[in-house]
Order: structure tokens, then sequence, then C-alpha cells
């Protein structure tokens, strides 16, 4: 998981979220920053700006991660989806939460999807971490991509699935002081 | 209010999550730039790990009632104009009025989602004191929601609405100044969410 070095985060005037992209494929390693797009942002705000009294989904009550075959098309807020989607889902997935003690740190967050050797294949340019969306414009328990990893927006070099292993996502976003 | 410019709005690397307080007192305005505390940090994480009302790891579960941050919401004043807020902070340091403080005689609450997701997000707080309802010198205040991250390391607040973040001339944020009485006092706090 994404080390966060602590000291760093002195000033609290902003909160800061921001995710990183590990993908393990036989010899493949890649790792990447993703992009936010617009649910994500409203989803996040709808925890912030919520007035309900009953109690709401959270992000994780439906999730799962995405591999994509588009290769060049850059990352826009607006984007709903990927855009070439492997509709294959993976075989294994997990999530991981450190909340960290003494109220001075770091919430961390890791996304983990596992795919068995030859349930996806072709060439990999794009994954999307989905959640269940609320917000402005999404009814509480809709689902859709939160955020996106593409080689179009030269966040990794774009690999071909190696069938005869296992392909590995970890997903991890961060939220931190600034 | 501090402007947040369009282009920002398309560089999605990262969400930022910002608050701007504007205080106005007869004449005096005063504008600053809210600091987060911890309670804040993990009601917006909390959103982002509980799987339902089940915490799925990290040695606890999630609050059964998982209500919205605004479900209870208020602004509160104080009068400490020398202690620099620390995320570990759960109250104002010296409020005005027994603790939290002295409520608001009015609020309102207004979010602005924009239909094409491309624009920031802007939640807006506003709580107004009728002439004559408070008095001292003021030095700090606070942003108050619901907090329902129980069982996360830290717990959930203490009682609810819990500080989530504050204000405070200790942290050069703005200049304490004395409340006219003769003039309401109103506090508008806006937290904006913004790609960056």
């Amino acid at each position: 998981m994404l080390e966060i070095d602590n000291t760093k985060y002195t000033d609290t005037a902003e909160l800061k979220l921001f995710g990183k992209v590990e993908i393990e494929n036989g010899d493949t390693k890649i790792n990447g920053r993703n992009h936010w797009v617009g649910t994500g942002l409203e989803t996040l705000a709808a925890f912030i700006g919520s007035t309900s009294g009953v109690s709401v989904n959270t992000t994780t009550s439906n999730w799962y991660i995405l591999l994509g075959l588009d290769t060049t098309t850059p990352t826009n807020v607006t984007m709903s989806s990927l855009v070439k989607p492997i509709p294959t889902q993976p075989n294994i997935k997990s999530i991981y939460g450190s909340y960290f003690s003494g109220s001075t740190n770091a919430v961390s967050i890791r996304y983990i999807s596992v795919w068995h050797p030859g349930t996806v294949s072709g060439t990999i340019g794009e994954a999307g971490l989905y959640l269940t969306l609320s917000g402005g414009n999404y009814p509480i328990g809709n689902f859709g991509i939160v955020t996106r990893l593409s080689a179009a927006d030269s966040s990794f070099t774009v690999f071909t699935v190696d069938t005869s292993k296992t392909l590995s996502v970890y997903w991890d976003i961060n939220l931190v002081y600034v | 209010m501090e402007e947040y410019n369009i282009e920002e709005a398309y560089a999605s690397d990262f969400i930022g999550i910002r608050g701007t307080v504007k205080i106005e007192n007869g004449e005096h305005v005063a504008i600053g730039k809210n600091h987060w505390v911890a309670q804040g940090l993990e009601e917006i994480g909390a959103a982002l790990l509980c799987n339902g009302y089940s915490l799925i790891n990290g040695g606890g579960t999630c609050s059964f009632n998982f209500y919205g941050a605004v479900y209870s919401w208020n602004i509160y004043i104080g009068f400490d104009t020398s202690t620099p807020t620390t995320v570990g902070r759960t109250s104002l340091v010296s409020p005005n009025g027994n603790p939290p403080g002295t409520a608001p005689n009015s609020k309102t609450y207004s979010g602005s989602y924009y239909p094409s997701s491309t624009t920031p997000v802007t939640l807006t707080y506003v709580a107004t004191w009728n002439a004559g309802t408070v008095s001292g010198t003021l030095g700090e205040a606070g942003l108050y929601l619901y907090i329902s991250n129980g069982g996360l390391a830290n717990g959930s607040a203490a009682s609810n609405p819990g500080l989530a973040s504050r204000l405070s001339a200790a942290d050069g944020s703005f200049t304490a100044f004395t409340i006219n009485t003769s003039a309401a006092l109103t506090i508008t706090w806006t937290v904006s969410l913004v790609y960056v």
C-alpha cells in the first residue's frame, strides 16, 4: 500500500483525496495515478452535504474494478464509464482500510481485484474504480465509475495481458491533510 | 469567497476539500480559510470505506446510523485567540456560552451540484446571531457536522454534531475582533470540492 509521510501534513487547511494504482501481471508491474471524474467528486460531496436522517449507502456498499482496452482517450471529468470496458468482473476482490490512531493522520483505503489466469485478455489501456454513487445527479444506491487510470493520460504504459498469469489491481485511495 | 478557476476542473489528479469562512458584523468583514480536524477527515473517510453498515477491515464497525453530515449541524463561535488548531481538537477552546456554544438565532444550508459535474461542488452553511445576542472578542469559530464514524480508530464524536473544522485567529486565518453588539453577526462557511 502507498506509504504516507504523515509528517508532511502539518497544515490542515485543505483535505486532499488522491489515488494510486498498481497492476501486476506476471513480469508486468504498473504504477500510475488515477484521475477523478465528476461522479467521484459529487459522491464525496454527498456525504458532507447530505441532510439525510436515514442511514445512507456508503460508497463501498457495492464496488468493483474493471479493466478496459482504450488507449487513446484521455480522462475527462464527465466520463461515466470506461471507454472500452472488459465486462469480466474479477474473480476475487477485497477492501482494506486504515484509520490511524492519534487523530493526526490520514485515511488510506486499498481496493484489490484479482483475475485468474485466462479470464481477461487483450491490451490493457484503462482501468476504473466503480463505487456506489450519491450526490446531486445520482440517486443514492446508483453505481458507477468514480476514478479512472488511463494510458492516454500518460498514467501508465499499455501492456498485453499474459493470460498464463494472474492479473491483480491494487487501487489505493488516500485522504490527507494538506 | 475564494474563486476557483474552471481550468482546475479538468486536471483531476486530486480532489481538494476546502473551507472558506466569511464573518460579517456591521461594517466589519473577515475572511479566512478553515482548518480541518480529525473528526471531519474521518467522517469523509468513512464514506469511502464503510461497506453499508459494516467496516470491512480496520478493527471496528461503522455506526449503524451513518447519516448525512448535515443531518445535524451548527456553527459556534469562541473567544480563544492563542491556540492554533490541531487535528485532534474536538471542540472550540473557549466557546461563547456553555459548550459547544450559543447556537445562532437562525441558520441555513444549501448545496450546489452542477449538472455537468465539471465545476466545483459548493456547500454553504450560514449562521446568524441577532444584534446583542453575542459579545466579546471573537477569535475562533467551528463548523459542527454530524459525525457518524463510530468504531473507527478515534471513535465517533463525543456528542453530535461534532467539530469538523475550525477557523482560528491563532492559525493566522483572520484577525480577532470585538463584536459590535448593535449589529447582527453572520458567518458563512463555504466548503468546496474541487479538482486540483
